[in-house]
């Protein structure tokens, strides 16, 4: 009777365990997301001083440790990088510029 | 600058992968997208194209003061354009004003991105380098690639006949030497043109020794304190627009037209006398204004064009010790071609320019020189 408690609390510490490092952070807790509110948070800095908040760059470090829960960006970078893909996929975006323009802007 | 190959544009770097710490946020973070999928227009689906246009999101993660700055920033808001819209009668709560406005004036606003990844839309858009970020900007890729005509080309000397800034041709310096992080780059707005910044360059910064007793003649306090320091020191001409006339087309793209530039070369009144800029006497040059800028959209959605003069202030980057006006005194004194003359402004903009025209007798007599003539 002892050792079946033992093996459900055991159980249930893996399952805990499981639920944090695989389950992603909702979207208000990204990084991304609090970066709005990290710049109404965080007072106004002379921008002649650090460019670069400790704040964030703290947020960052944390942001790394997420990577794996964050959505793989493989595909992305394996056809950016692929000069002989890009040239066979990419497409003039649709005409945007007036032939009707004429001059120096 | 001929535009990148459509591939070029958005051909990212190994290098940017292996040493640039953007690269480790991961594309999807910043750019959205779907992942997991090969398909093109599904892993698109959502996907943000510039990320630096929402500074507060994106770069402002890490450079908080740099990000707050930009959300007034007179690159990123174009306070300049409203400012002068403004003054000239524009009416920012009139929709039709405003997408008149948004059609054809806000092409040239300029997010974190646009300086630090991209190229700008002026020369086709793509990214500069593979998605490297340059923490200074590309002085002709980037600040060239907009100010083109009239600051890059003074600068470099591209204008056939006038000779480069010695600043450039000397000196090598880039656009961030003068225009410094405080200035027009990462500052807040104030509110108004570049003219009113009160952290822009001034010649007098580095050229401290400039006054009445440095030994040089024409650096009395009579020229030190009326003329602005390019009245004397532009080498040459620099260019003038005329007759900027906006539309849609019948597909409802927008478009304009102008016409042909001139170089021109003319003194008048200061428009904007102010602590910074006291100087009766500024070069001039012609703005590409005019009344029916906007007729396209409706009619006198600009009823104070008059307000401002079209022949306005201006800073050209051709600056050099001895120029065609400085060379002697009577290069100047009397010579009416370099002033701005009611000859010189069409009749329909004399009464806008009033405050700018030189009058006959206000040109300064020829004097005698030592050695004769």
């Amino acid at each position: 009777m002892k050792k079946t408690a033992l093996l459900w609390l055991l159980a249930i510490a893996v399952v805990f365990a499981l639920a944090v490092l695989l389950i992603r952070p909702p979207a208000w807790a990204t990084p991304l997301a609090r970066g709005a509110s990290q710049l109404d948070t965080i007072p106004d800095a002379p921008h002649q001083q650090s460019v670069v908040n400790p704040r964030a760059l703290a947020l960052s470090a944390t942001h790394l440790t997420l990577q794996a829960d964050t959505p793989s960006s493989d595909n992305c970078i394996a056809c950016h990088t692929d000069k002989k893909k890009l040239k066979e996929v990419a497409e003039e975006p649709e005409e945007v510029k007036s032939e009707k323009t004429s001059g120096e802007g | 600058m001929p535009p990148l190959e459509v591939w070029q544009k958005v051909l990212v770097k190994d290098k940017f992968l292996e040493k640039d710490v953007h690269a480790d946020i991961g594309c999807i973070e910043c750019h959205g997208g779907q992942p997991g999928t090969d398909d093109k227009d599904a892993a698109h689906e959502g996907m943000v194209k510039k990320v630096g246009a929402n500074p507060a999101a994106t770069c402002g993660q890490c450079h908080v003061d740099y990000a707050q700055a930009a959300q007034t920033n007179i690159h990123r808001l174009q306070t300049g354009y409203i400012d002068q819209l403004h003054k000239r009668g524009g009416d920012f709560t009139d929709p039709t004003f405003v997408r008149a406005y948004t059609n054809h004036c806000t092409g040239c606003h300029a997010d974190c991105s646009d300086c630090h990844v991209s190229r700008p839309s002026a020369l086709g858009g793509g990214l500069l380098s593979g998605h490297l970020f340059k923490k200074t900007a590309s002085i002709w890729l980037t600040c060239g690639g907009c100010h083109s005509a009239r600051i890059a080309d003074d600068y470099k000397g591209n204008h056939e006949g006038i000779p480069p800034s010695i600043h450039w041709e000397k000196e090598g310096m880039l656009c961030g030497d003068c225009h410094t992080d405080d200035a027009a780059y990462h500052n807040g707005s104030h509110g108004g043109t570049r003219y009113e910044d009160p952290t822009a360059p001034t010649c007098i910064q580095c050229h401290e020794d400039v006054r009445p007793d440095d030994g040089i003649a024409q650096h009395d306090q009579r020229h030190l304190e009326s003329m602005a320091c390019q009245t004397c020191h532009a080498a040459g001409q620099y260019k003038s627009c005329y007759g900027c006339h906006t539309g849609l087309d019948e597909k409802g793209l927008p478009y304009f037209t102008t016409e042909p530039s001139q170089m021109t070369f003319k003194i008048g009144h200061n428009p904007i006398p102010s602590e910074r800029h006291p100087w009766e006497w500024v070069l001039l040059r012609h703005a590409p204004a005019n009344q029916d800028l906007f007729a396209f959209y409706g009619d006198n959605l600009l009823p104070g064009f008059d307000n401002l003069p079209t022949w306005k202030y201006t800073s050209p980057h051709n600056m050099r010790r001895i120029t065609p006006q400085n060379k002697t005194c009577n290069s100047c004194h009397g010579q009416k071609a370099l002033f701005l003359t009611e000859e010189d402004v069409v009749p329909e903009e004399r009464a806008a320019n009033a405050p700018v025209i030189v009058a006959p007798e206000e040109i300064p007599q020829p004097v005698e020189e030592e050695g004769g003539s």
